[in-house]
C-alpha cells in the first residue's frame, strides 16, 4: 500500500461483484491502472480518482484518504 | 468469434505499450550490433547483419498486428477510451525520462572522447551506441515498471468479505 494515500477499491468492487478488468472498462482504464491503484503502487490522477468515485456513486473521499498517520 | 470475448480498448492499450516495448528493445539490439559490425571480423559481421534482418522481421511481426487493432478500434469506436494518465503510460513517461538521461549522458561521454581523440570511431557507431543505450534502457525499465506480480489479481468473488 502506497504510504499517503489509502483505498477501498476493492471493498467497492466487492460490493459491486465486478473484476479489476470490468472496473477499468467502466471507467476507461487499464486493468493495470486499477490493479496498481488497489495496491498502493501508483497514485491515480484526479480525473481517474473523479471517474472511480462517480462510477460508485461514492464521494470521492469515502473511496480514498489521506494516510493521516504520515502527516 | 470462436466464443473468445473482445478484447477491451484498455486491455488492447495495455498490450499495444507492452509490444511497444519489446520493439524498442529488439531495435536497440539492431542499434548495437550495428555499432559493433565495423569493430569484428567480416564472418562474424555477416552473421549480425543476418541476425539484424531477423529482428528487424520480428520488430514488424511483433508490432504490426496490435496497431492495425488499435487503429481499427480507434476507428469503430468513439475515442478517449484509452488511458493517457493510467499506470502504464505514467511508467512509459519515467521510462523515456531514464532514456533521455542516459542518451544525455552517453552523447555528452561521447562527445569528449571523440574531441580528445581516445577512440577512432566513426560518427555512425557513436550515434549507433548512443540510440541503442536509449532505447534499451526505455524498455528494459519500462517493462520491469509494468511486469506481473503477486497483487495483480483480477478475482472479486473472495472479497465479499470484507465488503
Amino acid at each position: 500500500m502506497n504510504g499517503e494515500l489509502n483505498n477501498r477499491i476493492r471493498v467497492f468492487r466487492a460490493e459491486h461483484r465486478m473484476s479489476q478488468g470490468e472496473l477499468a472498462d467502466a471507467i476507461g482504464v487499464s486493468r493495470k491502472t486499477i490493479s496498481t491503484i488497489e495496491v498502493g503502487r501508483f497514485v491515480p490522477s484526479t480525473v481517474i480518482a473523479l471517474k472511480i468515485a462517480h462510477f460508485f456513486k461514492a464521494p470521492v473521499e469515502e473511496i480514498f484518504s489521506l494516510n493521516t498517520g504520515n502527516l | 468469434m470462436l466464443g473468445l470475448k473482445e478484447e477491451s480498448g484498455a486491455q488492447l492499450y495495455d498490450r499495444f505499450q507492452h509490444k511497444s516495448a519489446i520493439s524498442m528493445l529488439m531495435l536497440a539490439t539492431v542499434y548495437l550490433s550495428d555499432a559493433i559490425r565495423p569493430l569484428v571480423m567480416s564472418d562474424i559481421a555477416d552473421v549480425m547483419k543476418m541476425g539484424q534482418l531477423v529482428l528487424a522481421i520480428l520488430l514488424v511481426i511483433n508490432l504490426l498486428p496490435v496497431v492495425v487493432k488499435l487503429k481499427w478500434y480507434k476507428f469503430k469506436r468513439k475515442p478517449g477510451c484509452f488511458d493517457p494518465d493510467g499506470f502504464v503510460a505514467s511508467s512509459f513517461k519515467e521510462a523515456a525520462v531514464k532514456g533521455f538521461t542516459v542518451g544525455f549522458i552517453a552523447s555528452i561521454i561521447g562527445r569528449e572522447m571523440a574531441r580528445n581523440g581516445w577512440v577512432d570511431w566513426p560518427a555512425a557507431t557513436f550515434f549507433n551506441i548512443i540510440l541503442a543505450l536509449m532505447l534499451g534502457v526505455l524498455s528494459i525499465s519500462f517493462l520491469m515498471a509494468t511486469r506481473e506480480d503477486a497483487d495483480d489479481e483480477d478475482e472479486f468473488g473472495d472479497l465479499e468479505n470484507e465488503a
